[in-house]
């Protein structure tokens, strides 16, 4: 299209007329009055739920700690190798003699003597240790 | 529609306090009263209040959300929704307008992101021949290439960014000044002329491209 049939637009005038074309003619107070009211209530829903995620997620924590503090006592008897005074066998093996099911046979596979080390063991353990 | 039609009761007579307020921020006095009643709850006052400020609002809700006729009467509905909870919050120190426009800025992003798939019906403006438009011997040719004009401004404003839109139409039609604007938008004076600028500069280049230009 060549300049001299170029037409013009009223740039104040064409927006004001399109968006008063596409905007809504009315206000509707009543949808407003009613929405106004609703809300504070799907808040209060929506703050409850979250209290209840927020309870449910701190329960869960405290019960993973309570767990993790009653598995450690399990691992407090290995831990308390290391604090022993006697040396700890490098590998220790639990069997029965004989066939005969109420005993229990220790055995160390080094140079050992596994009943002082069990000994000393249980005598931590009994004094505290654990 | 004339906004001043529907009356409610009685008000509080504005203060000489009042009028010194409104002087300050711009705002007319009539308003700082409708919208200190409407904030202690008075429904009426804020029904006068929101038909005065009808045009604006939902002019500017149309113009930030491209003249898309069906998200201009969303963001202008959930706009009146949220001044009626926000009004009893606002600090009558600041000015009315920008508190509003403000308002009508959030909702109107708002409803945009939460309307997302609609800024995939973009119409381009290659496609702008293919425009349904009647025949200028139909129902007057003035006013059959006003329209034509008018549906190539809106397909033009569609390619500004929202609030370079929202922005020139308050410079445009509601005849906001550089740093009303710069405070209503919380930009720098300069930022808010650059912005001006080449929004209306990519629109005439737009509309240059359609066989028109801006007067």
């Amino acid at each position: 299209m060549s300049s001299a049939e170029k037409k013009t637009i009223d740039l104040k005038a064409a927006l004001k007329d399109v968006a008063m074309t596409s905007a809504p003619s009315f206000p509707d107070f009543a949808r407003v009055y009613q929405e106004a009211e609703q809300r504070p209530r799907k808040v209060r829903r929506f703050a409850l739920s979250a209290a209840l995620m927020a309870l449910a997620a701190a329960a869960s924590f405290w019960v993973g700690i309570y767990w993790h503090s009653q598995s450690s006592r399990d691992v407090a008897l290995i831990e308390s190798w290391s604090s022993s005074s006697s040396s700890a066998p490098s590998a220790v093996s639990i069997g029965t003699s004989n066939g005969e099911q109420s005993q229990v046979v220790l055995a160390s596979s080094q140079n050992t003597a596994v009943n002082l080390f069990v000994q000393d063991l249980w005598e931590s353990s009994s004094s505290g240790g654990l | 529609m004339s906004a001043e039609k529907k009356e409610s009761g009685p008000l509080t007579p504005a203060t000489p306090k009042d009028a010194s307020k409104s002087a300050a921020t711009g705002d007319d006095p009539l308003d700082l009263e409708l919208a200190a009643n409407a904030s202690r709850g008075d429904k009426g006052a804020f029904e006068r209040l929101m038909w005065r400020w009808w045009d604006r609002i939902r002019g500017y809700c149309a113009a930030f959300v491209a003249f898309d006729p069906e998200l201009a009467e969303e963001a202008a509905q959930e706009s009146l929704i949220r001044i009626y909870k926000a009004l009893p919050r606002w600090r009558k120190e600041s000015p009315l307008g920008g508190y509003l426009y403000g308002i009508c800025r959030t909702t109107s992003a708002d409803v945009m992101r939460t309307h997302a798939r609609h800024h995939a019906r973009n119409v381009q403006v290659e496609e702008f021949e293919s425009l349904s438009l009647e025949s200028p011997h139909a129902s007057g040719e003035a006013n059959v290439l006003r329209q034509e004009a008018n549906q190539l401004l809106a397909i033009a404003m569609q390619k500004l960014e929202p609030v370079d839109r929202s922005m020139l139409y308050l410079h445009e039609v509601e005849g906001k000044g550089l740093s009303e604007l710069g405070a209503m938008y919380d930009l720098p004076l300069g930022t808010v002329k650059s912005r001006l600028f080449r929004a209306r500069d990519k629109l005439g280049m737009l509309l240059r491209e359609m066989g028109y230009e801006l007067s």
